[in-house]
């Protein structure tokens, strides 16, 4: 490697790999995220009814709207994971045996629910990122709400 | 039953709080895509070789050359701008410890926590890299050292001589304890899992007080510079990004330099290792244990839990063993690849060789505090700067008209985020390489034995910045 012709080579081939690899991954990556998000809400879709498992196991463009189910002041079957896009509708519905105020981080919402009823949550994806869902009161996390850009 | 009930249900509680600090913050950031990891570690195996095979024959940052400025040491050096910067350390340290003991309970709405754990702790390493070491000028303790030497040497006539000699054995030691004890507390100790995840106000605040008590014993017994020097925690961290900055302050004056020359000197002292090591052990394993270990800890926590011990303890218990295991991970690859790099090199033994190039892995440090903090430090200035600052004790004051504003989580994207943890990663990794194969070249001479040696450098930044990269895909918090 003493020439300079010989630099210029290195340099060269190294500036081409690393184009290459961003455009070849990137373009990978845009191609393959519409198939891999599972509850991608659509701007309009309207809460239907509140019958949607407590889950983020629908088929993108389902009119279902995800359902948190709380039994005892906790959510049943775990930590709901919801995803929406950013730009999108988050629309969610809180069904809760407790009486508890319902808190979003981040987005600073807050929603009381009565027990035994529900409550249905309906606002923009403004911004990316991971949020916690929590009962205020015991400060206990029922939902994880990821935003995608 | 009911008491088997009562802990499952307590345990589900316990387990999905994030992280301590995250207490703060209502936001966690989305893990790096899968195609930017691919690509960062791709960029960094090019950047890496191609460093290898073109690097320069000479050393660049090994000399003392610097440029001194006169005219602005004589402000910013003098005595009444020394005492100002004393003056606002001691206010902030007192404004600390006040609203901690007597302001509100809740994490997010207290001064004290942000305050400690993002402005001083994250934004002075920043601002160090920048303008050099500014925390010798704010230390609350060391100007209130100072203050009390100066008094008593006017009232004996004479100097004050410290009692004891700091044995050089010690070196940056103490320092390193220290820096271990923050990061227990910072990311381990308060863990409950319940309304207040995370150390409490009180508890931060009673811990300021005993390590100001320690810090004012150990000035009296070695003398002020001499502790700060050498065993004050916060001085020797903050150097030691400093050593990075092109600013510092030499005989008296405010010199610009060549950046990154400082820090070949930085690392000579006992102990200097440690503190980079430990640095960025601490900053993995605040990493790890959203993503990567949060099942292995979850899993101990639990086991320990039947074992009959309280989930405080623990969480302590299980999240601090796996805080050691990272950092005996984090020591093993480097101590492996001075070993390595001894098959090359046989003059020089392999405690001279690791204080070579302990340096070479601040830049790494300085990544991975970028980017694991980037977001939670822009979202947590915002609070510090409206309603922290407006209403530090949470009382419902509002002294500059700022209380009611919040953090804007819209401040920056997800694709901000990412770009800025990725560069982070790739510069620091590039700025490790040209520091390690620049003190090959002083140690071997020649550019062939030195490229040699440093592929095993080499492996071991690979391995850091690919962990670094790892992490962040895994989850963001």
């Amino acid at each position: 490697m003493q020439s300079s012709a010989a630099r210029a080579l290195v340099a060269i081939v190294a500036v081409a790999i690393v184009v290459v690899g961003f455009v070849v991954l990137r373009g990978g990556e845009s191609g393959g995220s519409s198939v891999s998000r599972t509850t991608t809400t659509e701007p309009d879709k309207r809460p239907a009814s509140g019958g949607g498992e407590p889950d983020e196991e629908q088929p993108a463009g389902d009119a279902a709207v995800p359902t948190v189910l709380v039994e005892d002041g906790q959510p049943a079957g775990g930590v709901a994971e919801l995803v929406f896009e950013k730009g999108s509708t988050i629309a969610f519905v809180v069904e809760s045996d407790v009486a508890e105020e319902i808190h979003i981080h981040g987005y600073d919402i807050e929603r009381e629910v009565e027990a035994g009823g529900r409550t249905e949550l309906e606002f923009p994806a403004e911004f990316d990122g991971v949020f916690e869902v929590e009962l205020h009161g015991t400060a206990t996390q029922i939902a994880e709400l990821t935003v995608t850009p | 039953m009911a008491a088997v009930l009562a802990t499952a249900a307590m345990v589900a509680a316990l387990l999905p709080s994030s992280a301590s600090a995250h207490a703060l913050i209502g936001k966690q950031d989305l893990p790096l895509p899968e195609w930017l990891f691919i690509y960062g570690s791709l960029v960094i195996l090019v950047v890496s070789f191609v460093g290898l095979l073109l690097g320069w024959r000479e050393p660049r940052f090994e000399g003392t050359r610097s440029r001194p400025l006169e005219s602005l040491s004589g402000v910013l050096l003098s005595r009444p701008v020394g005492a100002l910067c004393g003056a606002i350390g001691v206010c902030l340290l007192v404004l600390v410890v006040w609203t901690g003991l007597e302001g509100t309970a809740a994490p997010d709405r207290n001064f004290s926590l942000t305050f400690v754990f993002v402005t001083f702790w994250i934004g002075l390493v920043v601002l160090s890299v920048l303008f050099g070491d500014l925390f010798r000028a704010f230390s609350p303790w060391r100007a209130i050292g100072r203050l009390a030497s100066g008094g008593f040497s006017k009232l004996a006539g004479q100097a004050a001589p410290a009692p004891l000699r700091y044995p050089d054995r010690l070196g940056r030691w103490p320092a390193a304890v220290g820096l271990l004890a923050f990061l227990f507390l910072e990311l381990i100790w308060g863990q409950s899992g319940f309304a207040a995840a995370g150390i409490t106000p009180r508890d931060l605040a009673v811990a300021t007080l005993v390590y100001s008590l320690y810090t004012f014993i150990a000035m009296g017994l070695f003398g002020v510079e001499r502790w700060n020097d050498r065993g004050e925690t916060f001085s020797v961290l903050f150097g030691m990004f400093a050593s990075l900055a092109p600013v510092s302050v030499e005989r008296g004056r405010i010199e610009l330099r060549k950046p990154l020359s400082a820090s070949t000197r930085w690392a000579a002292l006992p102990g200097s290792l440690a503190i980079v090591l430990i640095s960025i052990g601490g900053t993995t394993f605040d990493g790890a244990q959203e993503g990567v270990l949060k099942d292995a800890i979850a899993s101990l926590f639990r086991t320990l839990i039947d074992a009959g011990l309280t989930p405080l303890t623990s969480q302590r218990v299980a999240s601090g063993l796996f805080l050691a295991l990272v950092l005996v991970t984090v020591a093993s690859i480097f101590w492996a690849g001075i070993l390595g790099m001894r098959i090359v090199e046989r003059k020089l033994s392999a405690r001279e060789l690791s204080q070579a190039f302990a340096h070479a892995f601040i830049p790494i440090a300085l990544a991975y505090v970028v980017a694991h903090y980037f977001s939670y430090t822009v979202l947590l200035e915002q609070a510090q700067f409206t309603f922290l600052l407006s209403d530090p004790f949470g009382d419902g004051s509002n002294f500059f008209g700022t209380a009611s504003q919040g953090i804007d989580y819209g401040a920056i994207s997800a694709n901000t985020i990412w770009y800025v943890q990725f560069g982070a990663i790739v510069i620091g990794h590039v700025v490790a390489l040209a520091l390690g194969h620049d003190r090959a070249l002083v140690l071997w001479g020649n550019t062939r034995d030195a490229a040699w040696s440093q592929v095993w450098m080499l492996v071991m930044m690979l391995f850091f910045s690919m962990l670094g990269l790892y992490l962040l895909s895994q989850a963001n918090g």
